[in-house]
């Protein structure tokens, strides 16, 4: 039997999509992946073996960075989810919801790298300036606290993000656990019975994005002068002996492997956390004044905080000359006006990499979210655990794999080798960013019928027309959604960044913002570059709240978006 | 289909523009400051309507695995940086491309001893580089310590945890102050005082312009640099000073044209633009600070104050630095620093501070075999556990072969250094308790 031509070119249009996301797969995921496992398993005579991953399990300095590593993301993600749960507690307790705008910067760590908290404190409690020259005979330089620096940076950077976590997964219950108390039942046994159950699977999303992100970290633990971790090491390893050394590709390697471990035993606690409740409590719920205030003074204490550390990254940015003196000399706005003049570059490039990495996104979360909704349901859930899966790629690793795989590849027609060029910066972006990208295209996949699109077809309409009067509008705000998270995870991943930036001029903002902050002459520029950055943010802030505003469903198509554990089907 | 062909010409124009942009750029590999770069690139980019620069920015250390690593048409055009070594060594992989029709009369072949082209012609001297000491005078007057004038003050007990110094691995500047210690006191000698001096410090740093950064900030006292580096923070009004320490070594900053260049007419006219009188005078920007190579210059009017005297660089050169010495062991010099330093930082300075407080209560009545344990503490703490002679045995294949080599021999090397500072802890402890009983 013959397809009518129609039915053809259909089903030609149905197979194009989920063909281009195969071929992106496995181009930028499977081959490079599989080609630094392969090569982590071969021996010298290039015959399949051991011999040689042995001998480097045994270097003494992998074995340290190993332990270092696994250590200081744990350390963080219990030490960010040891200052977010009481937070959480008392703020569930007095059934105080956060303004949306505070709930929104709770995801703000994941758009900010934290190194730039690292710099700030040290300019802030260095023995350069500020509170460090204060408190002189005290040394509080955080270049000297060792791995604890690295985890107490990485615990206040994620802090907010796990307090968000959790904050949203315990709302649900937070009035009818009001009403219970009042009846009699005491408060340590709400914790344990309702809010700790109820708190599980955001406390693990939460803890288990603070364990991955320290993990892959990069550019903190170099400012800190901290090498002995894994990230680091195969950073230094790549760039004096070239990708194709054996012992990075191991530190990768394990990188993943704890990563896929971690991020595995996070998704057992979110499920076994069963569904999420959807929010019944709405924002501003009036309760008794008294506790209200006490609960809003610890927001606005929570808020203060962030601004004292980031303060000497502010103070850097106006700071003329500032050395050994309590505050600096002079001030001035020239950081601002060299970093608007040379570096405007870079956020430019920041726009074309991280652009082109969420349109990829974008186009390719809408296809699987298409391809999860209409398949049986058990493929459909391995598709989605795929797609999460990559989350668990740390960058570094992903960046070495695409070092090693595109190694000696020229771009076609140009004739310019692959990774000289800014090719494979998006494309890495694309994949870290996808899984974030699914959820919010699953989202926006879900809140198109399935029925509009059938009674626009069968009263004729043109498939144009369907994807432009009916398609387009009901998906746009999931899919602007998905194009943002997407951008901003990319805008920051200094990890995969650091490795494949082709040239300084080539380099996304966050990159030249870590250049900018390593001239000889002060970090002015890097600081001020810093700071443009953050109000950029800001200002998507403010929109997106105005935009979720006008939408009037806040949080839930938030939540839904960003917690990956649970499908949404 | 009108829609398709449209879209078709665009692509086919976007695409053109493309190549063209790709004809005209010249890529410059450097590992010099964002400031220095800046000014080349606005100065060279205004002054040439059909060339743009670009610049990637590399640690010196690492371009000859770099380059090797890339096929001919995929390598970066010029390479332009302060370390000898580097370059020797690209001549020596015949990576470079001679370039003597560049060479400028008005700039001489030698000054001194000091050769200042190569003598091939595959390189040429840009700008002349001494290395020294970089001091934060706020920092260093508020502690009450003087600056110090050779590397050996620097090992001495006062300075401990106010220096800061990079890992010869990561910064090309470091490996030649360390490569100019190693030959002027020896191989024992030189890393014994390189491990004091890395002792005294407070951190190692990832990149070398996290040295002079910290120090103009004043969060650490002073540190090993290049000239330009400190001279660079003096001029722009931060209270930091320097001095050339000695034994010291000047090298020419040089620049040159790379073997499989892309764009060989943009980056001999980049190379000419930077030994022109406009290239060099960039160099006397308050923000650049270095020290031009062309002789002129030096009596200039609008040079800084108190700017270097072209006789007083050029008499501080260590009579016998021998680049193709360092060039011959360089990774090496750095994997074995790493290993014996970078990578073991935290636990050396916490060793070289029990062995200096365990040293203080040593009085002249002290018991003898305490002296001696010390003594074999801080012999084997500041030892390096390779001799020369090995370091050279180390087999230089290519690739991933070489890679694994030395991966295998830095196991050893760490294994041994975590042996001999566990012994020396052993020692230090045990002559603390033949101590105790003395107050």
């Amino acid at each position: 039997m013959t397809l009518p031509a129609t039915a053809r070119y259909r089903s030609l249009g149905a197979w194009l999509m989920p063909g281009f996301l195969a071929l992106f797969l496995l181009a930028f995921f499977f081959f490079p992946i599989g080609g630094m496992l392969i090569g982590c398993f071969t021996n010298d005579g290039s015959a399949l073996g051991t011999t040689s991953i042995a001998q480097h399990m045994g270097h003494p300095l992998y074995l340290e960075s190993l332990t270092n590593s696994i250590a200081v993301a744990l350390s963080a993600a219990i030490l960010a989810a040891g200052f977010a749960l009481p937070v959480a507690l008392i703020l569930w307790r007095f059934r105080l919801h956060p303004p949306l705008i505070l709930e929104l910067c709770g995801f703000l760590p994941l758009f900010i790298p934290p190194f730039m908290l690292s710099l700030s404190l040290q300019s802030l409690l260095g023995r350069g300036g500020a509170l460090g020259l204060l408190v002189a005979p005290i040394d509080l330089d955080p270049t000297l606290w060792g791995l604890s620096g690295v985890i107490l940076i990485e615990a206040i950077h994620y802090f907010p993000l796990v307090l968000i976590t959790l904050l949203l997964s315990t709302s649900a219950f937070a009035r009818q656990a009001d009403e219970a108390a009042r009846l009699g039942n005491s408060w340590w046994r709400l914790t344990t019975r309702v809010f700790l159950p109820l708190g599980w699977p955001g406390l693990a999303f939460g803890m288990a994005i603070t364990f991955l992100k320290t993990l892959d970290d990069l550019a903190t633990p170099l400012s800190l002068g901290i090498t002995n971790l894994l990230a680091p090491q195969a950073y230094f390893r790549v760039f004096s002996y070239g990708s194709q050394d054996p012992l990075s590709s191991l530190m990768a390697v394990s990188m993943m492997v704890i990563s896929a471990f971690v991020w595995i035993l996070s998704i057992v606690f979110v499920r076994q956390g069963s569904t999420w409740y959807s929010t019944t409590m709405s924002h501003g719920e009036r309760t008794d004044g008294q506790r209200r205030h006490v609960a809003f003074a610890l927001l606005a204490a929570i808020v203060l905080f962030y601004l004292l550390c980031y303060s000497g990254m502010l103070l850097t940015s106006v700071a003329g000359i500032w050395s050994h003196s309590v505050l600096p000399e002079s001030f001035t706005f020239d950081h601002y006006l060299s970093a608007l003049e040379t570096e405007t570059v870079s956020f430019a490039n920041t726009l074309i990499y991280c652009g082109i990495a969420a349109g990829i996104d974008v186009l390719i979360g809408t296809a699987m979210a298409n391809a999860i909704r209409k398949s049986p349901t058990r493929w459909g859930k391995h598709l989605t655990w795929l797609a999460i899966g990559l989350l668990s790629v740390p960058g570094v690793a992903l960046a070495i794999a695409y070092l090693q795989f595109f190694h000696g590849m020229r771009l076609p027609i140009l004739d310019l080798p692959l990774d000289s060029t800014g090719f494979l910066l998006p494309m890495a972006f694309a994949i870290r960013g996808l899984p974030f990208a699914l959820r919010a295209c699953t989202f926006a996949r879900h809140s198109l019928p399935d029925a509009y699109v059938e009674a626009a077809d069968l009263s004729g309409a043109s498939r144009t027309a369907i994807f432009f009067r009916i398609v387009l509008p009901t998906m746009a705000f999931g899919l602007l959604m998905a194009f943002v998270i997407s951008f901003g995870i990319a805008a920051v991943d200094l990890s995969s960044a650091m490795l494949l930036v082709p040239s300084e001029t080539d380099a996304p903002v966050s990159y030249t913002i870590y250049l900018n902050t390593q001239t000889s002459t002060g970090r002015g520029t890097g600081s001020a570059l810093a700071i443009l950055a953050i109000g950029f943010i800001s200002v998507v802030i403010v929109a997106a709240v105005a935009l979720i505003r006008r939408r009037r469903r806040p949080v839930s198509g938030l939540k839904r978006a960003l917690f990956l554990g649970n499908p949404i089907r | 289909m009108t829609f398709l062909a449209r879209l078709l010409c665009l692509s086919v124009l976007c695409l053109h523009a493309v190549i063209g942009y790709a004809e005209s750029t010249v890529v410059v590999a450097s590992p010099f400051p964002k400031e220095l770069l800046s000014a080349y690139k606005r100065a060279f980019d205004e002054q040439s309507p059909d060339f743009r620069v670009e610049f990637v920015n590399f640690p010196g250390a690492n371009i000859i695995s770099y380059l090797r690593d890339r096929a001919p048409g995929s390598r970066p055009d010029v390479f332009w940086a302060s370390s000898p070594d580097a370059f020797n060594g690209l001549k020596r992989y015949d990576l470079l491309l001679p370039i003597t029709e560049l060479a400028k009369p008005e700039i001489p072949d030698s000054m001194g001893k000091l050769a200042l082209n190569d003598p091939a012609g595959f390189y040429l001297g840009q700008a002349l580089a001494g290395y020294g000491v970089m001091w934060n005078k706020r920092y260093l007057e508020s502690r009450n310590l003087l600056p110090p004038r050779t590397w050996e003050e620097l090992a001495l007990p006062r300075y401990f945890g106010h220096i800061i110094m990079s890992s010869p691995s990561r910064s090309s500047t470091t490996h030649l102050i360390v490569e100019s210690i190693l030959q002027g006191k020896g191989w024992d000698d030189g890393w014994t005082l390189i491990m004091k001096i890395a002792a005294n410090c407070a951190t190692i740093t990832e990149r070398t312009f996290d040295v002079p950064n910290s120090i103009t900030r004043g969060r650490f006292g002073l540190g090993p640099v290049v000239d330009f580096l400190a001279l660079s923070g003096k001029y722009s009004g931060f209270p930091v000073d320097f001095a050339y320490a000695s034994p010291s070594v000047v090298t020419p900053a040089s620049i040159g044209l790379i073997k499989g260049t892309r764009n060989p007419e943009g980056a001999k006219a980049f190379i000419a633009f930077t030994l022109s009188k406009a290239g060099q005078r960039l160099l006397l920007l308050p923000e650049i600070g270095r020290l031009p190579i062309l002789p002129s210059l030096y009596e200039t009017e609008d040079r800084p104050a108190d700017f270097p005297k072209l006789i007083d660089i050029t008499r501080s050169s260590l009579p016998n630095y021998a680049p193709t010495v360092s060039e011959s062991r360089y990774q090496l010099v750095a994997a074995l620093f790493d290993q014996m330093i970078t990578f073991r930082h935290a636990r050396l300075v916490s060793v070289s501070k029990t062995l200096l407080a365990a040293e203080r209560r040593l009085g002249a009545d002290a018991p003898r075999e305490a002296a001696t344990l010390l003594g074999e503490a801080r012999t084997l703490i500041y030892r390096v556990p390779v001799s020369e002679r090995d370091v050279a045995q180390v087999p230089k294949t290519r690739g991933t072969r070489q890679s694994r080599a030395i991966a295998v021999q830095e196991a050893e090397w760490a294994r041994q250094r975590d042996q001999d500072l566990r012994t020396a802890i052993g020692k230090i402890e045990r002559a603390t308790r033949l101590l105790k009983p003395t107050p």
